[in-house]
């Protein structure tokens, strides 16, 4: 014990402050281990240090295989792979996606600089390591050598730093933007060496690895010089190297040799692109594809009871329909009416009937139970018509009210909107629903000129994300690019600000517990369920790796 | 002045025809047989709500996709509704926006023929050309990129399909005008001095009404067509209602799980009140030309 508190004291010597109190809290026990390996590997301890602090405290270590990418398979060398995704909504690139099917297709050939993957933990891709400044204002990372693009030009510095500050420029417009907004200004990243790029952030954040790794799906390192026309080359340092692509059909990769990590098990890997999960969803039943990525409950059923034949994956994660109600709008500008609406789901029942079980309960914040910075206590939110009513006459509405819901007809959201139509009449509410297609309900994606907008109250859907920052950011600040509810609510702003530059556990957890007590007593937006991330392969494959962000990471795949 | 006055002078002898008529389509079995799944459908869009055994809106999610069985003879929905009593709920929806659309078709489409084929000349030149261009489309498309544009509800379902057909009658009204445009009692009614809107609807439309009864009949099984699939394609009737088109199209997903009650029963539902009435637009066809 007195050999291990002395390799524990030089640990800590070598350590920042920041990884000095995380390991205070695995010390104190206010962090389970898996949380602290959660956290060292963000703030960007190595896994040997993690395996000692975790020794010294009496526990086995980190599993083996968890401080690289996902760890080389053991499976059958050579052939074909068959894989299926939904296909992509527009032509794919990486700097606007658009949906799941387009984050699939980029994954074969695109990396990050880590990759989060299963249940919300950081591994290291094309970087390295990383490190944080005292006040978590600069990032330091350290960037993996000998990377080759699939075109066969070296992966540099510049190629990294390019990247990003790409990426943080608001004329581009890209997805990444919903998290650099405020913390990364172009010119914000610099390569300081062949093997070093710093981040200098604009305001403190302790969460800054999760933001440039795969969470942030437009966040693949492309050459200093990328210019568009993505889907021409597949540009990227992935395993894979693009054979042909056919829109909407096909595309078909082979082995890229120049690759820095272990080569691909299979030889070639083609994915077939479907228009709708259904017909995915049968050509995986009828032999014609290996493996499938994302599909919903209500489309694969009949995978959920057939597990002799497939193997289903659940990842739990933060994706969601978010139900929005304008919080501008009469009579929806009172939050017991709002409250009302959100007492007369039952959750317990749309988990398990709806989801059949593959999903975790919503508490009408973003603040879904994966994250660990979820606040625990915070009581959830349950059925209550007696105290519906209550709230409603309490409001000057007695006799219920009408309420437009708007829906986006995607997933599960057209079920859950009958679900919850039937439940809100107990209460004397009385929905009328209207179905939209994709393209309608999002409109122009901005205010004014989008439904998901605009109307008075819609059910949307978002996908997963490793941390809850962009959901915090754009649904519910007042300044937030999807803040459909219209709310603007002076606390909120304030807690966000602090609640983001935490860098500390505990401190982001005592500041999301008071997020979620104020988002509970205004609710301007329902959140009821988190589904897990589904996707399915004949049983006789093994070694995919998929994210609950849409990636899936076939190198290591293979048939029997 | 005989022939002239034939049409409107004999009405005891209509009457006769009229009775000869349905005479003739009560002998025919397979008319018989249309018009009584047509009652039974309508029976059911009347009293439906009121008879069947369960609130066709009602959700049970623990119940979800029960097989048939003596509880749910029809089994349950993937939300655990009834699928027995939302087919027969059903069928008020579809029945009342097919005849809704079909009647306005008729009306419009009898109104653009008489006017194309009595006037002649530029204006069925130029409404012809308009028919072309509208019936260049197929109606499930043409309707598609107007509900697209305006946003799905019944009402403007039954505007679209009304307006997609409703040319479609025009041309075979016209047809039918331009052969009674020669007549005499025409001749004779302008040598009267009454006014073209009067010869066309008091004199060429009786007339021209058994064209007008096929074309109706016709366009309500077309409609109740059109109307199944745009609802299927989730843009006709919208949700929660028991639409027919709704239900096969929700049950799109639960087929490959083996839920084939749920997409069986709307489908022969529509499939079903479609045959009923193309059987009656044939025997009527048939007893009108004979």
């Amino acid at each position: 014990m007195v050999r291990e508190d002395l390799r524990m004291a030089r640990m800590r010597s070598r350590h920042s402050e920041l990884e000095n109190h995380l390991i205070d809290e695995l010390l104190a026990a206010r962090l389970d281990r898996r949380t602290f390996v959660r956290r060292a590997t963000v703030l960007g301890m190595s896994m040997p240090a993690v395996a000692t602090i975790l020794s010294a405290c009496g526990d086995d270590g980190p599993a083996a295989g968890t401080g690289a990418a996902p760890a080389a398979g053991s499976g059958v060398r050579g052939g074909l792979l068959r894989a299926g995704a939904i296909t992509p909504g527009r032509a794919v690139d990486p700097l606007k996606l658009g949906d799941t099917g387009s984050v699939t297709l980029l994954s074969q050939t695109g990396e990050y600089l880590a990759l989060s993957y299963g249940e919300p933990e950081l591994r290291p891709m094309l970087a390295e390591s990383w490190e944080p400044n005292d006040d978590a204002t600069v990032w330091t990372f350290k960037i993996r050598q000998g990377v080759r693009f699939n075109d066969g030009t070296p992966m540099t510095t510049r190629d990294v730093a390019e990247t990003f500050n790409r990426l943080a420029d608001p004329r581009n417009g890209t997805n990444a933007l919903e998290v650099f907004d405020g913390f990364l200004s172009p010119g914000g990243t610099r390569a300081v060496d062949e093997t070093t790029v710093v981040f200098e952030l604009d305001q403190p954040n302790g969460s800054w690895p999760w933001l440039v790794s795969s969470d942030n799906s437009s966040a693949v390192i492309l050459p200093a010089g990328y210019s568009g026309d993505w889907e021409k080359s597949f540009i990227g340092t992935g395993p894979w190297r693009l054979e042909a692509y056919t829109p909407k059909v096909r595309a078909a990769f082979v082995r890229n040799d120049d690759y820095w990590g272990e080569p691909t098990l299979a030889d070639r890997l083609e994915y077939t692109l479907f228009e709708d999960e259904v017909a995915m969803v049968l050509a995986l039943q009828a032999g014609d594809v290996d493996l499938i990525g994302y599909f919903s409950v209500g489309a694969g059923r009949a995978l959920l009871g057939d597990r002799g034949r497939f193997t289903v994956n659940a990842i739990r994660s933060a994706a969601h329909s978010n139900w929005t109600l304008r919080t501008d709008r009469r009579p929806l500008d009172d939050p017991r009416v709002r409250r009302a609406l959100a007492l007369t789901l039952d959750r317990d029942e749309l988990v398990r009937e709806l989801l059949q079980g593959y999903a975790d309960l919503g508490n009408d914040s973003p603040f879904a139970p994966v994250f660990p910075m979820t606040n625990t206590d915070v009581p959830q939110r349950a059925q209550d018509i007696e105290q519906a009513k209550a709230l409603l006459s309490q409001a000057g509405l007695p006799d219920g009210f009408e309420l437009e819901v708007t829906v986006w007809n995607t997933g599960v959201n057209a079920a859950y909107a009958q679900l919850a139509q039937n439940a809100a009449r107990a209460a004397g509410i009385r929905l009328r629903l209207t179905m939209q297609d994709t393209a309608t309900f999002l409109g122009t994606g901005d205010f004014g000129s989008s439904p998901q907008l605009d109307v008075i109250s819609g059910i949307g859907d978002w996908g997963s994300r490793g941390i809850p920052n962009a959901y915090l950011a754009a649904q519910l600040s007042p300044s937030g690019v999807r803040n459909a509810a219209h709310w603007r609510n002076d606390e909120y702003a304030r807690l966000l600000r602090t609640y983001v530059a935490e860098s500390d556990l505990q401190a982001q957890r005592r500041t999301a517990g008071r997020i979620q007590e104020l988002l509970l007593e205004e609710t301007p937006v329902i959140y009821a369920f988190f589904p897990n991330y589904l996707t399915a392969a004949a049983t006789s494959v093994q070694g995919i790796v998929p994210t609950a962000m849409g990636h899936m990471l076939l190198a290591q795949a293979s048939r029997a | 002045m005989t022939a002239t006055s034939t049409p409107l002078a004999a009405p005891s002898a209509r009457r006769a025809r009229r009775v000869a008529t349905v005479r003739a389509l009560l002998r025919r079995p397979s008319f018989v047989i249309g018009t009584a799944v047509l009652c039974f459908w309508v029976l059911c869009a009347l009293v439906g709500q009121a008879i069947v055994p369960d609130d066709p809106y009602a959700t049970d999610p623990a119940n979800a996709l029960a097989s048939p069985s003596g509880a749910h003879w029809f089994g349950t929905d993937a939300l655990g509704r009834d699928v027995f009593s939302r087919v027969v709920v059903g069928s008020r929806a579809i029945l009342t926006i097919s005849l809704l659309a079909a009647g306005l078709a008729t009306l419009l489409g009898t109104t653009i023929g008489l006017v194309m084929g009595y006037f002649g000349g530029l204006v069925d030149e130029a409404l012809s050309r308009v028919a072309e261009a509208v019936m260049a489309l197929p109606s499930v498309i043409l309707a598609l990129l107007a509900l697209t544009a305006l946003g799905p509800s019944n009402l403007t379902l039954v505007v679209v399909v009304g307006f997609a057909y409703s040319w479609v009658i025009a041309r075979t009204v016209r047809a039918a005008v331009l052969t009674e445009r020669g007549a005499e009692y025409v001749a004779a009614a302008r040598v009267r001095g009454e006014r073209s809107p009067y010869i066309m609807f008091g004199e060429i439309l009786p007339n021209v009404v058994p064209v007008v009864i096929v074309e109706f009949t016709v366009r309500v099984g077309m409609a109740v067509f059109s109307v199944a699939s745009l609802s299927f394609l989730g843009f006709g009737v919208q949700p929660p209602s028991p639409d027919w088109g709704l239900q096969i199209a929700d049950s799109y997903g639960v087929l490959s799980a083996g839920a084939w009650w749920t997409a069986l029963f709307p489908a022969l539902a529509i499939a079903s009140l479609v045959v009923s009435v193309f059987l009656i637009a044939d025997n009527v066809q048939g007893a009108l030309s004979e």
